[in-house]
């Protein structure tokens, strides 16, 4: 079937144009985009583009004629399937502004089915921050707002507060939450963290049947017990481990984790060590010391950019929280127990060989604080997962990946 | 100075009387403003103290009243042109938005154009659909015009003072329902500074922001709302540009909640810039949609009961909040 190509109105007061030249003859095929004619109006010469794939029938008006707005310039037939829905109508081009005029777009848009519903949970914008920043699951909340609408307060009485369970130290725990039970996940965080560090790793592990507590290690966040050494930090850590359960420690906490086992090995299922400190003497020794310096929340940005590819989404308030709480200077004992001089102090490979347990190490493969090839030092025994593209904080970065190695 | 009651119309003239007195290039011009005393007698007396050098009655041509006051400016005068009514606005759309706004700009900064001008808008006296709009939007979306709206008596004051000083030109929106309000207060006292908004009343569960007569219909809503438990904040913009987000974004943080009330229609509106800005600002702590009170966009009618009816009134923001907080 052909179709006729007609003159568009290329400025306000265009009434026709003249025919410049044709750049294609009968018979010759053009594809959507390309050049057909040119057209003399009263102000300017333009190209005009072919809006579909074609082949030129017949030309209507040859070189050198008057064509009136609207008139017949050509004929074609269309090739291209965006043809089928009319696409060689020319529409008005914008009006003339004395520049080169710029090609009209493309006619026909396709008509895609509606896709499946599948509905993005219904909740505020302030739900779904705290919802992020507290490591839960959206669907999983029943909204109690209009049509069941997921509202602040609804996720607020999910994030049960830390509390203290032993003398001075605060655990945060996200309750299992999957179909079957599968035991309780002991998770410890770094140098300079603090037991919301996991939110995301540990919700996505209570989905899966695990009953995850973190402590707030001594020395940090709400914990209010002082370490000066590895013991002191996993001394109060004993009554936590009522298992066995799976003991997951990152950095500096896999330090914890291993002295843990060492003193409980039958408490303890499997040991999971994500960036273990304690392999190797790398390490970078200015953020060990930036962040026991207490730096200034802007400082603290700066700091953290180092740790993942993706630095983390901590609000101005946040970063005043954690800066208020670096400032206490309570890290300032244990600079020395991780890094010395920009180097490890700590040595986990002895205590790693006599453990009884299945253990496993998880690395960033742009770890910018400790360089995943530390892993060489690891005995043949224990399993490595490499994450690429994850920085030191991989249960940031691809916490589905890392909670997946929790799989049965 | 002792607290005393005092008219937005004679804080106006009281502004005039004493930025005339302090600063002799101090100029008023336009219809009536000299012998009459201005249409809304802002200007009343003044005549006697300052002559008709300084009290220009012009013939009915706003174009010339306001293209004069911008050659004035521009040559050594600090003119306050008057504008009869806002409804005038696009008589003079060219000379304040591609002479007033731009000149700054087009010479480089070698030259400013420090005028004034004071005009009125709103409903409530049946001035008909030609002389009863709220064309504030129309100002805002014109880079390089300062615009200030205010509610109060004090603020009529202090912000056009201020304006009075500032080396642009300044649009100045008074609001004809407004100039018998009286109010007691210190012209002496210091108001809040130009260009910050200023919280008139405290609230927890929802941010009413508005400037002009509506910070009025706001705080009546909002008492009736205290009443059934709500607290709701009201914020007067006062100034338009600038326009003071910091505090409007800190409040709508604590609240999680904002309605924008405007007596300007609603399309395309001032209302709509403030919600896309809240929106934009504060979406993380958002509760409920930016929700928009505005005036409809109809022309407004004559009748007084329809004329009101084209615009907010504190029962509409009371159920609309009611309706948020499900209370």
């Amino acid at each position: 079937m052909t179709e006729t190509l007609t003159l568009p109105r290329m400025g306000e007061t265009m009434e026709s144009g003249r025919v410049v030249g044709w750049l294609k003859q009968p018979g010759e095929a053009f594809r959507r985009g390309e050049t057909i004619v040119e057209i003399e109006s009263d102000k300017t010469v333009v190209e005009l583009p072919a809006l579909a794939d074609g082949v030129l029938t017949d030309i209507l008006a040859p070189q050198g004629a008057d064509v009136a707005v609207g008139g017949p310039l050509c004929s074609f037939r269309p090739t291209g399937v965006t043809a089928a829905a009319g696409a060689a109508a020319m529409p008005d081009i914008a009006p003339d502004t004395g520049r080169d005029p710029v090609p009209a777009p493309a006619a026909a848009l396709p008509v895609l089915p509606a896709p499946q519903t599948d509905e993005r949970p219904r909740a505020t914008p302030l739900a779904r921050r705290l919802a992020r920043q507290h490591g839960i699951a959206l669907a999983e909340v029943k909204g109690t707002g209009r049509r069941g609408r997921v509202e602040a307060s609804d996720i607020r009485a999910r994030c049960a507060p830390a509390a203290p369970i032993a003398d001075g130290l605060f655990v945060q725990h996200w309750p299992a939450s999957g179909p079957r039970a599968a035991g309780r996940a002991v998770l410890l965080h770094g140098f300079g963290g603090d037991a919301q560090t996991w939110a995301t790793l540990a919700m996505l592990l209570a989905q899966r049947g695990l009953d995850v507590i973190a402590p707030d290690l001594p020395g940090h966040g709400a914990t209010t017990l002082a370490a000066t050494s590895l013991d002191t930090l996993a001394a109060p850590l004993g009554a936590l481990c009522e298992g066995p359960v799976e003991l997951v420690g990152h950095s500096l906490g896999a330090a914890v984790a291993i002295a843990l086992a060492r003193v409980l090995p039958a408490q303890i299922r499997r040991l999971t060590l994500i960036a273990p400190a304690g392999l190797d003497s790398a390490i970078d020794g200015e953020f060990v010391a930036g962040l026991a310096a207490g730096p200034t929340a802007g400082g603290l940005a700066h700091l953290l950019r180092r740790l993942s590819p993706r630095p983390p989404q901590l609000s101005a308030d946040q970063m005043a929280r954690m800066a208020a709480q670096l400032a206490r200077g309570r890290l300032a004992a244990l600079v020395g127990v991780l890094a010395a001089g920009g180097r490890q102090q700590i040595d986990i490979l002895p205590d790693l060989a006599a453990l009884p347990m299945p253990v496993r190490v998880v690395w960033g493969t742009d770890d910018r604080i400790i360089p995943w090839t530390q892993v060489a030092r690891l005995p043949a025994r224990v399993a490595i997962h490499l994450i690429a593209g994850a920085g030191h904080m991989p249960h940031w970065d691809a916490p589905h990946l890392i909670a997946a190695l929790f799989d049965p | 100075m002792a607290a005393q009651e005092i008219t937005y119309r004679d804080a106006l003239r009281q502004a005039l009387d004493d930025a005339m007195r302090d600063d002799e290039t101090v100029v008023v011009i336009g219809e009536e403003v000299g012998r009459y005393g201005g249409a809304y007698g802002v200007t009343k007396d003044l005549i006697a103290s300052y002559g008709e050098e300084r009290l220009i009655d012009t013939p009915i041509s706003e174009p010339a009243i306001i293209g004069a006051a911008v050659g004035a400016a521009m040559t050594g005068l600090r003119p306050v042109a008057e504008l009869m009514y806002v409804d005038f606005l696009g008589l003079v759309m060219d000379q304040l938005a591609n002479q007033a706004a731009k000149i700054r700009y087009m010479f480089g900064g070698q030259i400013g154009v420090p005028m004034v001008v004071r005009t009125q808008g709103g409903t409530g006296r049946s001035a008909g659909a030609q002389h009863s709009q709220s064309l504030e939007a129309w100002v805002m979306h014109t880079p390089g015009l300062r615009l200030a709206m205010p509610a109060t008596a004090a603020d009529a004051y202090h912000l056009l003072r201020h304006a009075l000083t500032l080396p642009d030109p300044v649009v100045f929106i008074e609001h004809k329902a407004l100039y018998a309000r009286k109010e007691r207060t210190d012209l002496a006292a210091p108001v809040a500074p130009w260009g910050q908004a200023t919280i008139r009343r405290a609230g927890s569960d929802v941010t009413l922001v508005t400037y002009s007569r509506m910070v009025f219909t706001a705080l009546e809503a909002a008492a009736a709302l205290a009443e059934r438990g709500i607290a709701a904040e009201v914020i007067d913009l006062r100034t338009l540009n600038p326009l003071d987000m910091a505090t409007v974004a800190a409040s709508v943080r604590r609240t999680g909640r904002a309605v924008v009330v405007t007596e300007s229609c609603l399309t395309g509106g001032v209302a709509a810039e403030l919600a896309a800005r809240i929106g934009e600002e504060c979406f993380d702590y958002l509760e409920d949609p930016v929700i928009r009170i505005a005036g409809e966009d109809v022309p407004i009618p004559v009748s007084p009961a329809l004329e009101s009816a084209a615009i907010p009134q504190p029962p509409v923001i009371i159920s609309v909040v009611q309706r948020m907080l499900r209370r």
